[in-house]
């Protein structure tokens, strides 16, 4: 059974901003550690990447890893999550997430937008509790983004409008950096 | 854009979801490794606006001592066998207030917001601890050359002794 619902809100930074900070995979595992302490690129080609997040308890490693699509300029897509190790007893196997992320500017407030478009596909019996996983995950998108716009803000106060500059040096790694460049990179 | 306090503005209905980063009401904080953070705040004085003053007596070995100078500006006092160096809390990398890191048992200061690694002895980059995990996206592109190292380093302050007290010259 299919489950869809949307989380939109005004994100308080550019969208190259909002952008840079998604494709900073360096910083997922230490400003976000809170939510995976590790992060791991297990596949890689020019749109997409297969990623995984884990945590250690003593020897056992466990996570889950996902497919994140890039769709210039500033929409990102996740799928295909699986359980890592693979025979954990996980939500993961029971429960297929699609989620759809797009970033734009309300022309008429002048403000960036954020649009998460969930797609929960789950097993009947676990339809009563939809709600409950509805609020995990939007918790858990609002705390990322609360985290990313106290960042932003910093970089703001120190460096002015100079914040994309430091993202696009070439010794810095980011996801899809050519395609981010080519969109945003102007003038930088 | 505004430089407010830093929040998300909901415009969808998010029931009783609250917004906090309060890592003792995460349920699964204890699968979560935690840093290990050896700091010590000290109250600074200003003896002149150049300069900002602590007692040498509160120094102690394997402690990082921060003195906060402004709300964006922060030095760290580290003494070790070696000696007694002072330098910016801020991230040469992207600019992370280098205080809400953390020292490990080798005597690395932790980047909170990426994880670089630096000496608080002579204020260099220690490691990037992203490499390995990123391997396999990290291939040389028009825009990426992986054989380059970033060059940043801390910037390390000028410290002198004044009687009972340390000085740190806060300003070129």
């Amino acid at each position: 059974m299919k489950y869809r619902f949307s989380l939109v809100y005004d994100f308080d930074a550019t969208v190259a901003e909002a952008v840079a900070a998604y494709l900073d995979a360096e910083h997922y595992s230490y400003l976000h550690r809170k939510y995976a302490a590790d992060y791991e690129i297990l596949e890689a080609d020019e749109h997409r990447m297969r990623i995984r997040g884990s945590w250690s308890l003593g020897w056992l490693r466990a996570g889950h890893s996902n497919v994140v699509e890039y769709v210039p300029p500033a929409r990102f897509i996740q799928y295909a999550t699986r359980p890592h190790p693979a025979w954990l007893p996980s939500i993961h196997h029971l429960i297929a997430v699609r989620t759809d992320l797009r970033y734009f500017t309300d022309e008429a407030r002048q403000v960036t937008i954020s649009q998460l478009d969930v797609e929960l596909d789950l097993p009947f019996w676990l339809w009563p509790v939809r709600k409950l996983l509805r609020r995990q995950l939007e918790r858990l998108k609002i705390e990322k983004d609360e985290e990313d716009i106290a960042m932003l803000r910093r970089r703001r106060m120190l460096f002015g409008d100079s914040t994309l500059k430091a993202y696009l040096a070439r010794h810095q790694f980011m996801l899809f950096k050519d395609q981010f460049r080519e969109h945003f990179g102007g003038g930088n | 854009m505004s430089n407010a306090i830093p929040t998300v503005r909901c415009r969808a209905a998010v029931g009783s979801t609250r917004c906090h980063l309060d890592p003792a009401s995460d349920p699964m904080s204890m699968w979560r490794s935690k840093p290990k953070t050896r700091f010590r705040r000290l109250v600074v004085r200003h003896p002149t606006p150049d300069t900002a003053a602590v007692s040498a007596s509160e120094i102690e070995e394997g402690i990082l001592h921060i003195l906060e100078i402004s709300e964006l500006r922060k030095v760290g006092i580290w003494s070790d066998a070696g000696g007694m160096r002072a330098f910016d809390l801020q991230c040469p990398h992207m600019g992370a207030d280098l205080s809400e890191g953390w020292i490990d048992d080798d005597t690395r200061l932790h980047c909170p917001w990426h994880g670089y690694l630096f000496s608080p002895r002579d204020g260099s980059l220690t490691s990037n601890p992203n490499v390995g995990p990123m391997r396999v996206a990290r291939e040389r592109s028009p825009e990426f050359d992986p054989e380059l190292a970033p060059r940043c380093r801390l910037r390390m302050l000028p410290l002198d002794r004044v009687g009972d007290d340390l000085h740190i010259r806060v300003r070129p």
